[in-house]
């Protein structure tokens, strides 16, 4: 008796903590995910309507427990849900609008990727959030989803505002049957070798169940890279290509809402490079997501290295070349590989030059993240076996941190 | 066996208590830890939909822009200055977006000085818009004259719109008023211009403000001229507010919504789309825009029959009453005057259907000398007298000035009503012209209020504008007098043919001009330097022979049909 008391009062007060302050009189049908309505269509005088209409009735809702707050604790404190049917590849596009009468206060929106066949509503992580609190006038949310799953929208009002209704705009348009690219879904994050940019696919990228909702960094479609981390302190990933739209870092045992450490947007239409600093900690796994607004996207090249130096880094004194030989296997038949070791900070930008005397016999421009060895291509020096000439080996670039401040150093080396 | 002691929580039932409250405590937190910030920062994107102001103050403007870009979230810089190479800046903010306004970048600028030019252009990483123009009103007390461009009614498919790149080419007004119907909801009709789609949701109503702000003359308007607008019917769909049948939630909303992202205003906080307010233009005039559409009640929803509803009809009868500048500008989207055509009766979608909500206003404006009301949604130039009793009997206590449409054609509820039809049955118009589209221009002195009727050709772009009748109203006489009437029009019974018409004030002399020291003059005789007055001489020699070539050419019409 005097268990179950304990275990009543218990779970009384974690219930009463965690829905305090909200309305209980008579909730809307749809209160719960499991009791979502899906959005239905409407007619229109001067002709058909291709967005579907959820009525987002809030003013005695209630908020969902369990269910994470994605924009933040005071977010979705009245919420209501409704259901976007599944169909083929579809570019899902919700808006929160304010209704008429209303004040001007935006709605909370967070949508839902549900896996195929699912019979209980997963809820655990929102794939994609948009409120105020990412100080949006109006929220609205954008997905690339798989084909045959639907998506559950959550339509809600932070704490303190007291607007009581809303309208859902939910419009779809299907997409061409495209084959995912490799890491879509987080499940199949594909390991990244360190300090090496890889060309990645961005064609055909979408939202999948498991992709938490980053509203700072929101794309369509994303793909998925991870790398364990060899050591502790501030790492930077790195991707460069016209159609990537944001890259956001993760650390933990798989990403999640709560372990986003760090993200960037592209600054331009054009070819553009972003760069993500963040912390993490040997042994550690940093999760990156490489997120695109296009479907038909080509392709980014993407690098993740460090610990880079967190102070700004000096010109010369704090990057050193080291400049190995090549060992014999590695030869070619008319070039030598040339490896390059740049210890120190992560370089945003590296031009590595190989000079023999004058002239310049190799050149390689890193437009990643570099840090760690490269390797040049060196021309054999005709009729010789084996280039046994002096060279002299510069690299100048950038560093992340000071965009402006360049370095060089350079190093001759003579290969035996 | 009943215990003794008072029933207290035992420490254990204290402990797991304490451990929930630790739980409930928590687990919020945890969750909302997933927010990265991001500042605002200029990002990518194209301005290929031109710039806007508007929702003037006398030390505040909006300012309007949208970028085009493939990103969810961006933003751009803008630079607001006082001379035209933007190297004197006053104000530079970066102004985030995203996809959920549909790239739209809005900024209230504050601390602005009063009654002067700026302009203004954004940046992005992408680009550089265009540079725009605008004007804060004048300082409140200010006795200068004031200009106001008035419009309504633009159909993209049935002809261009020439009279907004006339009244673009203005110097610079106080205020450009648009009263409803910006753009038409309807799809493709063969007419003078294709329109692709209707206007059913958020993004077909996004695409259709993307295809009229396409127009050159629109586009103008909006870069060279600060403009507020009000909404009629057709920015939702025709006579939606009948309830017959009555839009679905996510039409009506999604055209109010694409409707404050295009144009340059900003949200008010108690209520999202509320539009009524008013614009103090100095001490010479206040402008009360009117939102007729979105309060309206009566048809089939139980309420009462109300144009305005019952809140905003309080606001302007108090905002109205308690005036105190010279001229009261009533800008109301639908006439007010009643409108009756012989045989044909009234249209009740306009006041004539309100006439409860109509009488209560009169009965305010009766004791509220120079009031004028400017109007809209007919796409005819009316010009008319303001009776109290139901606008159809007593003494006259304001008058009506109708600005025709920009390039909507027809009468609304009268189609092929001729002008003697409508004089026979209102002998409180004066003036009927349904026929030519343009705009109205309203100089206001503390002496006069002067109304100019523009109109200009619709078929294809470049057509230039001409005046169609003048207006003069001495303060405090609430009447009008008819300055200039192009021969062709229709003269109602009061005005004879044989009366001796004045000389178009477009080619006056300096001395036809109001005498106010203060008013503002484009004619060259008074250009403030020789460059400008010889570049207004130019002008002037334009406009002669523009107008004498269209005379030339109806001279010729009219020969014809004889």
């Amino acid at each position: 008796m005097r268990r179950l008391r304990v275990v009543g009062i218990g779970t009384g007060v974690v219930l009463w903590g965690l829905g305090a302050g909200t309305a209980h009189a008579a909730p809307p049908p749809n209160d719960a995910a499991s009791r979502a309505v899906e959005v239905a269509p409407v007619a229109a005088e001067n002709g058909p309507v291709p967005s579907l209409e959820g009525v987002a009735e809030l003013g005695e809702a209630t908020p969902d427990i369990g269910t994470p707050r994605c924009l933040g604790p005071k977010s979705f404190q009245r919420t209501v849900w409704f259901r976007v049917p599944g169909g083929p590849a579809q570019r899902v596009r919700l808006d929160a609008l304010t209704a008429s009468g209303q004040p001007d206060q935006a709605a909370d929106l967070a949508a839902y990727v549900q896996p195929v066949g699912v019979i209980r509503p997963l809820t655990t992580e929102p794939q994609a959030c948009d409120g105020p609190a990412t100080r949006a006038t109006d929220p609205g949310i954008e997905l690339n989803v798989p084909p045959g799953q639907d998506v559950l929208v959550q339509v809600g009002f932070s704490a303190g505002r007291t607007a009581s209704r809303a309208i859902l705009s939910a419009s779809t348009l299907a997409l061409p049957q495209l084959e995912p690219p490799r890491g879509d879904a987080v499940a199949d994050a594909v390991g990244m070798p360190f300090a090496r940019a890889r060309t990645q696919r961005l064609r055909g990228a979408t939202v999948t169940e498991r992709d938490p909702a980053e509203p700072a960094c929101a794309t369509a479609g994303s793909i998925w890279r991870r790398r364990p981390v060899r050591q502790t302190g501030e790492q930077v990933a790195s991707t460069r290509g016209r159609d990537a739209s944001a890259l956001t870092a993760f650390v933990g045992k798989r990403p999640s809402g709560t372990n986003a450490k760090a993200c960037r947007t592209a600054n331009s239409s054009r070819t553009t490079r972003i760069e993500v600093p963040f912390r993490a900690r040997k042994g550690q796994i940093a999760w990156l997501r490489i997120g695109t607004d296009k479907y038909a996207a080509g392709r980014t090249r993407t690098a993740v290295s460090g610990p880079c130096d967190p102070t700004p880094l000096h010109p010369i004194t704090r990057t050193r070349v080291t400049v190995g030989a090549p060992a014999r296997r590695a030869r070619g038949k008319r070039t030598v590989r040339l490896r390059v070791r740049l210890v120190g900070p992560c370089l945003r930008q590296a031009r590595i030059t190989v000079r023999r005397g004058k002239r310049i016999v190799a050149r390689r421009t890193l437009r990643t993240l570099v840090r760690g060895t490269v390797t040049v291509r060196v021309p054999r020096v005709r009729g010789a076996k084996v280039p046994k000439a002096r060279y002299k080996v510069s690299v100048a670039g950038r560093a992340p941190k000071a965009k402006r401040q360049r370095f060089g150093v350079s190093r001759r080396v003579r290969l035996r | 066996m009943p215990s003794s002691r008072p029933h207290l929580l035992t420490r254990r039932e204290l402990t797991v208590a304490g451990a929930g409250l630790v739980v409930a405590a928590h687990v919020p937190d945890a969750w909302g830890a997933r927010l990265l910030r991001q500042s605002a920062k200029v990002g990518p994107g194209r301005f290929l939909d031109g710039v806007a102001s508007g929702d003037p103050s006398s030390t505040t403007m909006v300012f309007w822009s949208r970028l085009t870009t493939d990103r969810q979230r961006s933003g751009a810089r803008l630079v607001v200055a006082t001379d035209e190479g933007l190297t004197r800046t006053v104000a530079t903010v970066v102004v985030p977006t995203t996809r959920g306004v549909d790239g739209a970048l809005k900024v209230r600028v504050t601390g602005l000085s009063p009654g002067t030019v700026y302009y203004y252009a954004w940046h992005s990483r992408d680009g550089v818009s265009d540079v725009g123009r605008t004007k804060t009103l004048n300082p409140a007390g200010s006795a200068a004259a004031v200009r106001i461009a008035c419009s309504s009614c633009q159909n993209w498919s049935q002809g261009f719109f020439n009279a907004l790149t006339d009244a673009a080419a203005q110097e610079p007004l106080d205020l450009v008023l648009f009263l409803g119907d910006y753009t038409y909801e309807y799809g493709p009709r063969d007419q003078v211009r294709g329109d692709p789609s209707p206007s059913v949701d958020l993004q077909t109503y996004r695409d259709k403000l993307r295809l009229y702000r396409s127009d050159a003359g629109l586009r103008e308007l909006h870069r060279r001229q600060p403009v507020a607008h009000v909404w009629d019917d057709h920015e939702v769909a025709n006579n939606y507010t009948d309830n017959n049948p009555a839009p679905s939630q996510l039409q009506r909303t999604a055209a109010y919504k694409a409707s404050f992202e295009w144009l340059p205003r900003m949200a008010t906080a108690s209520d999202r789309y509320r539009m009524y307010r008013s614009y103090q233009l100095g001490a010479t005039a206040e402008v009360f825009m009117l939102d007729e559409r979105q309060y309206r009640t009566g048809f089939g929803d139980g309420q009462p029959r109300q144009m305005l509803g019952r809140r905003q009809l309080d606001w302007f009868k108090g905002a109205l009453a308690r005036s105190s500048a010279r001229w009261k500008l009533v800008a109301t989207p639908t006439m007010f005057s009643s409108l009756s055509v012989a045989g044909k009766g009234t249209n009740s979608d306009q006041w004539d259907g309100f006439a409860a909500d109509r009488q209560e206003i009169l009965d305010v404006v009766a004791g509220v000398p120079n009031t004028v009301f400017l109007s809209g949604d007919t796409h005819t130039f009316f010009t008319s007298r303001v009776r109290r009793g139901g606008a159809r009997t007593g003494p006259t206590v304001a008058t009506e000035f109708v600005t025709g449409s920009v390039s909507s054609r027809g009468l609304p509820g009268f189609e092929g009503a001729s002008a003697q039809a409508i004089f026979d049955a209102s002998p409180w118009i004066s003036f009927v012209d349904g026929d030519d589209h343009g705009y109205g221009l309203v100089e206001c002195s503390p002496a006069a209020v002067r109304v100019i009727y523009r109109a200009s050709g619709l078929d294809r772009p470049g057509l230039p504008s001409r005046n169609l009748a003048v207006y003069d109203q001495a303060a405090g006489a609430n009447d009008y007098v008819t300055t200039y009437q192009e021969p062709s029009q229709p003269v109602p019974p009061e005005v004879t043919s044989n009366q001796p018409l004045p000389p178009d004030p477009g080619t006056a002399s300096p001395a036809t001009l109001p005498a106010e020291p203060g008013a503002r003059s484009l004619s060259s005789a008074h250009a403030p330097t020789k460059a400008l007055a010889r570049r207004r001489r130019k002008h002037e020699r334009l406009v002669r022979q523009a107008q004498l070539r269209t005379e030339r050419r109806s001279t010729r019409r009219r020969r014809r049909r004889s």
